[in-house]
């Protein structure tokens, strides 16, 4: 963790040993089940049991929620753009977010990060904890949430800089102690981009090819060490080969990181993660549960449609 | 005939195309041709009329040019034509490589005429100065100290070594200090009292003279960065020897007796040092275009070898207004004697702090207004008033900066008292170098604020998002990510701005002197002329040789001075357009 940038630490870190007993694991199950009918149709009580089940056993697997969002709105002057949304994400695990396009994928993880307060249209409502923490609290400083929580765009967007510099970024801005050229070799090795671009690191990023972009965007989000990493679609851009290293980075980054990844491709989402929400048109969040649940027996017939293919 | 036409419908038809008009388009495009062939003609004209009457060519012996023809334009030309058709890359280079001289001339040129203004040793004060704040800052970094270690060192040092350390200034120093063993003691005191630049100006003057300044503070510099430079490229012994040979090269300037050691120095540092470097770099690296060197080489060896003729034949080359002598004399009432140096010199420091005053705030201006100012109506009026003050007549500006900085608003002169203590409000001294320069500054401010916008506004929304994404400030994501990827932008809109705005007569006849000034400025409270000052007095003057000639001289001077300005926006655009693909 990076223990002196952030100012919060302390108070977060005891709030999170304390929260799994006062609050364990089925509780908080259960409170999502509670709020899982308003936003969506009917099928949920028929299947209350079994969703609760799975969500147990997935939960012991991949490790306590580290971000809870609660009742989550966003608009975009008056439209809304995201309805109610509470969820529980695990820590070290990949959570998967689908949806058509639209639905406020991309939305909701900026508001983790609290990337929404750059646009001046967006205005957020409701309580998102990051390691029992409530990061729209006043005393909250958005920037040292943001080293704490990395960011892959949608779109590679490495800095005109050299390789190095693009990797070294976030180590310089965070003032991060620390022999900087071994976390450099360690982050691109992580990103698996080490043995294509060791020989030229003093060359510019952005003579990269797309795929060795958006692993460089990788390596600059996770050199610096954050405790979770958001996705926007990473993979969106690139082609079958790239994809699936990219698929392997996130596999193996799950066992350090809390990933959260957004992703309009299905076989992708069922691959990789552990859990998948599933967002629908108008902003709200419809089912979230285990991964393999969602793809084999959802509880709501609009998954179901839109995991098919019916609509989208 | 009623047949063909049929047959020739029939297969159009049956192909399914007909034949669309153009007439109209190819119409709209001679127009547009002739417009600007028509305004590059006119525009060639004026100049040429010009350029003819300030080097009368006419004036030259036929045999004069034959020589030239002969020794310089004829191989010149074949050496072109026989790269051209063999070797267009090669030719490339070659114009280059004739680039890198003239430019560096130029440069040369320039720095001997601000050197001029800048007593040498003021100089030699201030870069001492500035020097041991920036050796301890590298310092600092070579032993990874922290940022704040790093600025507070670097603060407090520099403010000594500029300054003097704050609360000495009550304690007395002596006037005057010999320069032994004993009076160690009394320097060191003498140097924390004062500062490094007032130490240096009033107690060890004797020790620097013009050249050993320039060894010290441009070669010293420039050889440690030819080493960096050759460093990274080849090995570190080459940067060595590269470095070794530079202040071999600045020694040895003392060992000619034609011109100043000084001068010297400058003209190697400038023009050969860059030369040789371009020269060496291609013959090393670009084995397949290094034969078009031939083509300054020619230039080069031809134009020395005809001059070298004309003067053993004795044949006479145009007498020109416009020579060496215009460049350095003062104006004076004889038109074969006068000279532009006053204007010329007083115009490069009008530049130097026409960028020093709108550089900072231009650029300041435009990174709040696009990075911080939030979308509100004012600030969309103000963005909107910006706008509309570029479209402001120059002369408006004139009278404003008269009104502002001379007059200040009409307060100059008069006495305030405050706290019981009166004092006399004044304004800049009217014509001196600073409200001039300052009134200039004004003229552009809108329009640097403006092309910094257009810059900053170009980086792409992507990458500050990125920055923020990392945790980054507001502060570093534009120090880091906006301003690297738009300086190029701001500096080619600010370099076309000033080299407009030095053109600029209204603001100056409204600010500046319209008499004579026949010294440049020493201060920046000094009276200076400009250029197109200069040029306005002279189209007065009775005198036709003045009027025609000397005015022709000196109006090939400014654009000479607009288009090398012009030039480096261009350069400065090419290589960080290159450098950022
Ligand atoms: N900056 C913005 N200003 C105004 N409205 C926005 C903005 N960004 C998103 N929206 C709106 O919010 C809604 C959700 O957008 P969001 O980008 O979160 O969708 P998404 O699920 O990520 O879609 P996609 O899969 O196409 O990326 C959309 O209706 C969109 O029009
Ligand atoms: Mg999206």
């Amino acid at each position: 963790m990076t223990d002196e940038t952030v100012t919060t630490d302390e108070s977060v870190s005891t709030e999170s040993e304390i929260t799994p007993e006062i609050d364990p694991d089925p509780a908080s199950a259960s409170d999502l089940e509670s709020d899982q009918p308003s936003a969506a149709t009917t099928s949920t009580d028929r299947n209350g049991t079994t969703e609760s089940a799975g969500f147990n056993t997935t939960e012991s697997s991949v490790g306590e929620a580290i971000i809870e969002a609660r009742d989550i709105n966003v608009w975009y002057d008056d439209v809304q753009a995201l309805t109610d949304i509470t969820m529980d994400i695990p820590e070290q695990g990949v959570t998967a977010m689908i949806g058509p396009s639209g639905c406020g994928k991309s939305t909701f993880l900026r508001c983790i990060n609290r990337m929404n307060d750059l646009i001046d249209a967006a205005r957020v409502d409701g309580d998102l904890s990051l390691a029992g923490k409530n990061v729209y609290d006043s005393d909250v400083d958005p920037v040292a949430l943001r080293r704490r929580v990395g960011m892959v765009f949608q779109k590679p967007n490495p800095f005109p800089k050299s390789i190095y510099d693009n990797v070294a970024y976030g180590l310089k801005i965070q003032d991060v102690d620390g022999d900087h050229d071994e976390i450099v070799e360690n982050a691109l090795r992580k990103a698996a981009l080490w043995d294509e671009v060791s020989g030229r690191l003093d060359e510019s990023g952005l003579e990269l090819s797309g795929g060795q972009q958006q692993r460089l965007c990788i390596a600059r989000a996770i050199a610096p060490d954050p405790e979770v990493l958001l996705m926007d679609e990473p993979a969106s851009a690139l082609d079958p080969v790239a994809t699936s290293q990219i698929e392997d980075l996130i596999d193996s980054l799950a066992e350090e990181y809390t990933v959260v990844i957004v992703t309009h491709n299905m076989q992708q989402a069922a691959r990789i993660s552990d859990k998948t929400a599933v967002f629908l048109t108008g902003g709200e969040l419809v089912e979230f549960d285990d991964t393999q649940k969602i793809f084999e027996n959802p509880d709501n017939q609009r998954v179901e449609d839109y995991i098919t293919g019916k609509f989208g | 005939m009623a047949t063909d036409t049929n047959t020739n419908t029939n297969t159009e038809t049956a192909s399914g195309f007909g034949e669309v008009s153009r007439i109209r388009g190819v119409v709209f495009r001679y127009v547009l041709l002739v417009a600007t062939l028509s305004g590059l003609v006119s525009l060639g004209m004026l100049l040429t009329n010009v350029a003819v009457d300030a080097i009368r060519p006419f004036s030259a012996d036929p045999g004069w040019y034959a020589t030239y023809l002969v020794a310089f334009l004829c191989p010149s030309v074949l050496v072109g034509l026989f790269l051209y058709s063999n070797n267009r890359d090669a030719l490339a280079v070659g114009v280059e490589g004739l680039f890198v001289p003239i430019a560096g001339l130029f440069g040369a040129g320039t720095l001997l005429l601000l050197f001029e203004a800048i007593a040498f040793y003021v100089w030699f004060a201030w870069i001492a100065a500035i020097a041991v704040p920036a050796l301890v800052y590298a310092g600092c970094r070579a032993l990874d100290l922290s940022t704040r270690t790093r600025t507070i060192a670097v603060l407090v040092i520099g403010w000594i070594a500029l300054l003097g350390v704050p609360v000495s200034r009550f304690v007395a120093v002596p006037d005057t200090l010999p320069l032994t063993i004993e009076s160690i003691p009394s320097h060191v005191l003498t140097l924390l009292v004062l500062g490094i630049p007032e130490y240096i100006q009033f107690h060890v003057l004797t020790i620097p003279n013009r050249y050993l300044t320039y060894l010290f503070t441009l070669a010293l510099p420039a050889a440690l960065y030819m080493g960096h430079r050759v460093r990274h490229k080849e090995s570190w012994r080459f940067g060595l020897l590269t470095s070794a040979l530079v202040i071999i090269a600045a020694l040895s300037v003392v060992f000619q007796i034609v011109l100043p050691p000084g001068t010297v120095l400058i003209l190697v540092l400038a023009a050969a040092v860059p030369t040789a470097y371009y020269v060496v770099m291609t013959i090393r690296h670009r084995p397949d275009v290094r034969i078009g060197l031939l083509f300054p080489a020619v230039i080069v060896v031809g134009a020395l070898l005809g001059r070298a003729l004309v003067w053993l034949l004795g044949m006479d080359g145009p007498t020109a207004w416009i020579d060496m002598a215009f460049l350095t004399s003062t104006p004076s009432g004889m038109p074969k004697t006068t000279g532009i140096n006053p204007a010329l010199v007083g115009s490069l420091l009008l530049m130097v702090v026409v960028i020093a005053s709108s550089f900072p705030l231009g650029v300041g201006a435009a990174v709040y207004l696009e990075e911080y100012a939030p979308d509100t109506w004012y600030t969309r009026f103000i963005q909107l008033n910006i706008s509309n003050l570029a479209g402001v007549p120059s002369v408006v500006y004139g009278l404003l900066g008269l009104g502002l900085f001379i007059n200040l608003g009409g307060f100059s002169g008069q006495t305030v008292s405050i706290a019981g203590t009166t004092v006399t409000l004044s304004g800049l001294p009217a014509g001196s170098l600073l409200a001039g320069g300052l009134a200039i500054s004004l003229l552009i401010l809108p329009i640097v604020i403006i092309s910094s916008q257009e810059a900053i506004r170009s980086v792409p929304d992507s990458l500050r998002q990125a920055s923020f994404g990392m945790g980054a400030t507001q502060w570093q994501t534009i120090k880091n990510v906006v301003l690297p990827r738009s300086i190029p932008g701001i500096l080619t809109g600010t370099i076309l701005a000033i080299g407009r705005a030095v053109g600029e007569t209204a603001p100056l006849i409204m600010v500046l002197a319209a008499d004579f000034k026949v010294t440049p400025p020493t201060s920046l409270f000094d009276k200076t002329s400009a250029l197109p000052l200069q040029v306005y007095n002279w189209a007065f003057l009775p005198d036709e040789a003045f009027r025609h000639g000397v005015l022709a001289a000196g109006v090939v001077t400014m654009i000479v001075v607009l288009l090398s300005i012009n030039s480096i926006a261009i350069v400065v655009r090419n290589k960080y357009e290159t450098e950022q693909q």
